[in-house]
């Protein structure tokens, strides 16, 4: 799906981001020399970024700086815990969000999925597709075959999530994660209630059985024809 | 001579508290490190005692570990008589949805839900590191003692922001003593682990910035956690949304 190249000199973590990142068919491509990280950033053209900040040679301050100048997709920065004033410099360089070790994998993947949803739609690509379904992101309208439907923000970025994930199961733990990531903070009873929602609205198109509950486990969409 | 005397006399005096100060560090640091190592010890022992150990076991030692490491780094920086306090306009609702992101899997595994009132178009000129710090101390506390399932409230009313649970709450015998250093009361000592050093710290941190600490609590009927800012330091803006 994406490109991500991590900054990142510490190889367990590597490993970990990695191994998460291919679950979701993301590609991961890492530093090689540590004297031209901008260029090789720019070789590998990425759709976002992931930048530790205590590096070899030079940190990582200097080289968002370096590679803000060649490129302007997502970058993320993984900072050791708790030393803002390291933030506030990093987002000031031009790093769009952060993440704080020990950091959770699920966050992680929850915050490259929200920057790549939001990079996405800044290039007008705010209409998602499955089926012959068009969702648009912006507006929170569904249009199908069988008639439109307008959603609320949340039942929005539900669905949102779930057509990025067509056909596999969204965990409820993933779904709420991504939505508190994305400024929705909600429960196990609001999500409910918001899957029921979208469900019944869903319904009034005759789309309900897109939506499959795998109890016990969280959400899966699936095409139109599918029984 | 005489005049030789006193200064001896001060500087004597300067390098007892300086010593006592130093005692005091220490004593905290050492409170925090035996929690660390608590957690560390649990999970020796889990990783002794079974051939595989559940990622929950492991997730909850390793939060436990890095919020006490946090809380050493803070307690230390605080210590410092010299601070690099950076005054800015905060904008309180993006910073209070930042936090709330931050401690996104701490809301999620107690089915906790925060209900943000009347932050919208709210800014106050403070220490953005600091008051954060103290945000992230106030709603710690506020999930520790929440009952699962609860709503955490964040709202602005005329010059404070209120951070409101409906927790145990504090017994009125407790109340008095909660600002104390290693204090932790009934609830610390029948709940979650409580080192007693977070609302000492908060307390620490508001008697050398700009804004002011108050708790309001009645046992079972939650607590009501209060920072109080002077007028000037507030400007209301209009809401975007």
């Amino acid at each position: 799906m994406a490109k991500i190249f991590i900054v990142e000199d510490n190889p367990a973590i590597i490993q970990t981001i990695h191994d998460e990142l291919a679950k979701w068919k993301h590609s991961v491509v890492t530093v090689n020399d540590w004297d031209y990280v901008d260029q090789e950033v720019a070789a590998a053209s990425p759709d976002l970024i992931l930048f530790d900040i205590t590096l070899p040679t030079f940190d990582g301050f200097y080289w968002i700086n370096q590679v803000r100048k060649v490129t302007q997709v997502p970058i993320i920065v993984i900072s050791a815990a708790d030393i803002d004033s390291n933030i506030m410099h990093a987002i000031t360089s031009g790093a769009d969000d952060y993440i704080m070790k020990p950091f959770s994998t699920a966050v992680l993947l929850a915050k490259i999925q929200a920057l790549l949803r939001r990079s996405h739609e800044a290039e007008g690509g705010n209409i998602l597709t499955w089926d012959s379904n068009h969702f648009n992101s912006l507006t929170n309208e569904l249009t199908t075959p069988q008639g439109s439907i307008q959603l609320s923000p949340t039942e929005s970025a539900l669905l949102g999530i779930l057509i990025s994930h067509l056909d596999h199961t969204v965990t409820k733990e993933y779904l709420l994660e991504s939505l508190w990531q994305g400024g929705k903070f909600l429960n196990d009873n609001t999500l409910n209630v918001n899957i029921s929602r979208l469900r019944s609205k869903l319904a009034t198109i005759n789309m309900d059985r897109c939506l499959r509950t795998e109890r016990g486990i969280g959400y899966r969409l699936v095409n139109n024809h599918e029984d | 001579m005489r005049s030789y005397r006193l200064q001896h006399r001060e500087s004597e005096h300067q390098i007892r508290h300086l010593n006592n100060q130093r005692q005091d560090q220490l004593d905290h640091i050492e409170l925090y490190s035996h929690e660390i190592k608590n957690s560390l010890t649990g999970l020796q022992a889990a990783a002794e005692n079974n051939d595989v150990v559940t990622s929950n076991n492991i997730l909850q030692a390793v939060q436990q570990a890095n919020y006490h490491l946090d809380m050493l780094l803070n307690d230390e920086r605080l210590s410092m008589t010299s601070h690099d306090f950076n005054f800015e306009w905060i904008s309180l609702d993006s910073l209070i949805s930042e936090i709330l992101k931050q401690n996104s899997t701490l809301f999620i595994n107690h089915q906790l839900i925060p209900q943000l009132v009347e932050l919208n178009g709210v800014q106050v000129l403070t220490d953005r590191k600091w008051f954060r710090f103290c945000i992230n101390q106030l709603l710690s506390n506020a999930i520790k003692y929440s009952p699962n399932g609860a709503s955490i409230t964040l709202k602005w009313d005329t010059n404070e922001l209120q951070i409101i649970d409906n927790g145990v709450g504090i017994s009125s015998g407790d109340l008095p003593r909660i600002y104390d250093n290693g204090f932790s009361g009934k609830n610390g000592h029948q709940t979650t682990k409580s080192t007693g050093m977070g609302l000492y710290l908060v307390k620490k941190v508001t008697a050398q910035l700009n804004f002011s600490l108050t708790i309001n609590s009645k046992s079972g009927q939650g607590t009501q956690a209060i920072l109080h800012f002077p007028g000037n330091n507030i400007r209301k803006t209009k809401n975007y949304t």
